[in-house]
């Protein structure tokens, strides 16, 4: 029973990581209107660039993760201002196709750089340190630390969405984009901040993931996949429910690896492929 | 009084089709000017060139004195002008007060608030809360209204502010309008309805496809030439 108890409580954990995996691809959708299929690739990016931070730079850890945040932001910007709004202009099949472009660049520029070797940063004792919570149940630093930026994460976009100008332009041109050009809200500029919020989100999932897992120049599509289905399990607009659907999915896996570890991946899939089938809206839509 | 906008000349294009012809029209500061004609005459066209909505614009539109026709839509609003569109265009999953605020974000600082608003609307004011999009027609139309207020604009154009509405709803909103014009706003109203834009404006302009076809005192024009050139008879 303290096995079972156990293995929830890390898998409730793990599923902070999915979520903060997915908060950036929750906002391309239910923002910006498309799928961007570089999402997973743009978070490997920012686990190497933490990476060199860290390896090559020398810079402390928390350092690093403080330093990838504007990073990420700037290049969500920069992504959107240079890319994705020229696009955007075209079609939305157009966007997704270079998306799917970057996504190609990405993955061969960090082959390119770093080689196909698998990387993992090294974080020192934070990695093994662990709590006790209750009787025989322990939990990581690290899985927490993870799990509590995810819940800060969400307390932040909402904050930022629901409770401030800016946030209320961004869901109106999420809204309603051709009411938003008629009483003269700038699409562009504002679109541009929501991307760099994504930017944010992804360089704070990538450089969280370089220390809990090994990641290599192909990840992305693994990453971009657990992203996706926590989106749709989440609904579009939940930002708490996308932390529900990361957890979902982590559970699936934990009990299916509790099976067979081969089963593991798989029984993610399945779960979110069966509650897809009777809530195709989502656990938690807000529209 | 001095003409607050000016059209010289305007033409309007959709691609290849040209939707309004060599258009002039002014609205002096403080006036209301009510522009009828029948669908597809070039009202609609005409205030979308205004705000900057339309994909090419020829001629000269002037707005305090200043050209504007090569400015964006955010500096046009910015520098006076807010519009309530045709279908209100509403953002249906924000508040009542979120849709207002929108309209206090883009528009210029001035005397009108969200008080302000409410107390011309006071039954937005009970719901404010409430998301637009489980609002009747007529409220729905408040929130247009005092979303294009809350702007601030020294000229509000309003695009068929009585359609789909019923007559009880419309007499209530046309009953609004001097209480904006008491703040100092100019109005251009797009009518279909002759009797309501006439009661409503000191000028009127009849558009025939794409043309001005009359224009004068609302007060001199009569009915039946106003049918006369609705028609183009």
């Amino acid at each position: 029973m303290t096995g079972l108890l156990d293995q929830i409580i890390q898998a409730v954990l793990l599923g902070g990581l999915y979520a903060i995996f997915a908060l950036g691809l929750a906002i391309s959708v239910g923002v910006l209107k498309f799928i961007n299929v570089a999402h997973g690739d743009l978070i490997v990016a920012m686990s190497f660039l933490m990476l060199t931070l860290t390896n090559s730079l020398g810079l402390p850890v928390p350092v690093a993760l403080i330093v990838l945040i504007p990073v990420g932001a700037g290049v969500g910007w920069l992504l959107q201002f240079g890319l994705f709004q020229r696009a955007a202009s075209q079609n939305e099949l157009q966007i997704i196709l270079i998306t799917f472009g970057l996504s190609v660049i990405i993955q061969n520029g960090l082959l390119g750089l770093y080689g196909a070797d698998t990387r993992k940063v090294t974080a020192g004792g934070i990695e093994m340190a662990s709590i006790n919570l209750f009787g025989n149940i322990n939990a990581g630093v690290l899985p927490l630390i993870i799990f509590v930026t995810a819940c800060l994460l969400i307390v932040g976009l909402e904050q930022i969405l629901y409770r401030t100008g800016l946030g209320i332009q961004i869901r109106a041109i999420a809204d309603a984009p051709a009411a938003a050009k008629l009483v003269g809200l700038r699409l562009a500029g504002l679109m541009a901040v929501a991307m760099a919020m994504v930017g944010i989100t992804e360089a704070v999932s990538g450089g969280l993931m370089s220390i809990w897992t090994n990641f290599d120049p192909s990840s992305g599509s693994s990453r971009l996949l657990i992203a996706f289905e926590v989106v749709v399990l989440a609904g579009l607009g939940s930002f708490w429910g996308v932390l529900v659907g990361g957890i979902i999915i982590a559970l699936a896996q934990t009990f299916g690896g509790m099976i067979d570890s081969a089963f593991q991946m798989l029984a993610g899939h399945i779960v979110f492929l069966v509650l897809f089938l009777f809530r195709p809206q989502g656990l938690f839509p807000k529209t | 009084m001095s003409a607050l906008l000016e059209l010289r000349g305007l033409n309007v294009f959709y691609g290849a089709f040209h939707s309004v012809h060599g258009v002039d029209i002014s609205c002096r500061e403080g006036e209301v000017l009510s522009l009828i004609g029948a669908n597809g005459a070039g009202k609609s066209s005409t205030l979308r060139a205004i705000i900057g909505q339309v994909p090419r614009v020829t001629g000269e539109i002037r707005f305090a004195g200043e050209d504007i026709s090569r400015r964006t839509t955010p500096e046009r609003i910015s520098s006076g002008i807010a519009l309530v569109p045709e279908g209100r265009q509403l953002f249906p999953n924000l508040t009542i007060e979120e849709n207002l605020k929108i309209g206090g974000y883009t528009g210029q600082k001035g005397s009108i608030g969200l008080a302000e608003v409410y107390e011309i609307f006071p039954a937005l004011s009970e719901r404010r809360k409430q998301l637009a999009r489980l609002l009747s027609g007529g409220q729905q139309q408040m929130v247009a209204i005092g979303r294009a207020l809350m702007m601030n604009p020294r000229l509000l154009l309003c695009d068929e502010i009585s359609l789909g509405l019923s007559p009880k709803i419309i007499a209530e909103i046309y009953e609004v309008l001097p209480r904006i014009r008491d703040h100092g706003v100019s109005m251009i109203l797009v009518e279909q309805d002759i009797a309501r834009a006439l009661s409503a404006s000191d000028h009127v302009a009849c558009m025939l496809e794409g043309r001005i076809s009359l224009a004068g005192p609302s007060s001199e024009v009569s009915r039946e030439q106003i049918a006369a050139s609705y028609f183009g008879e």
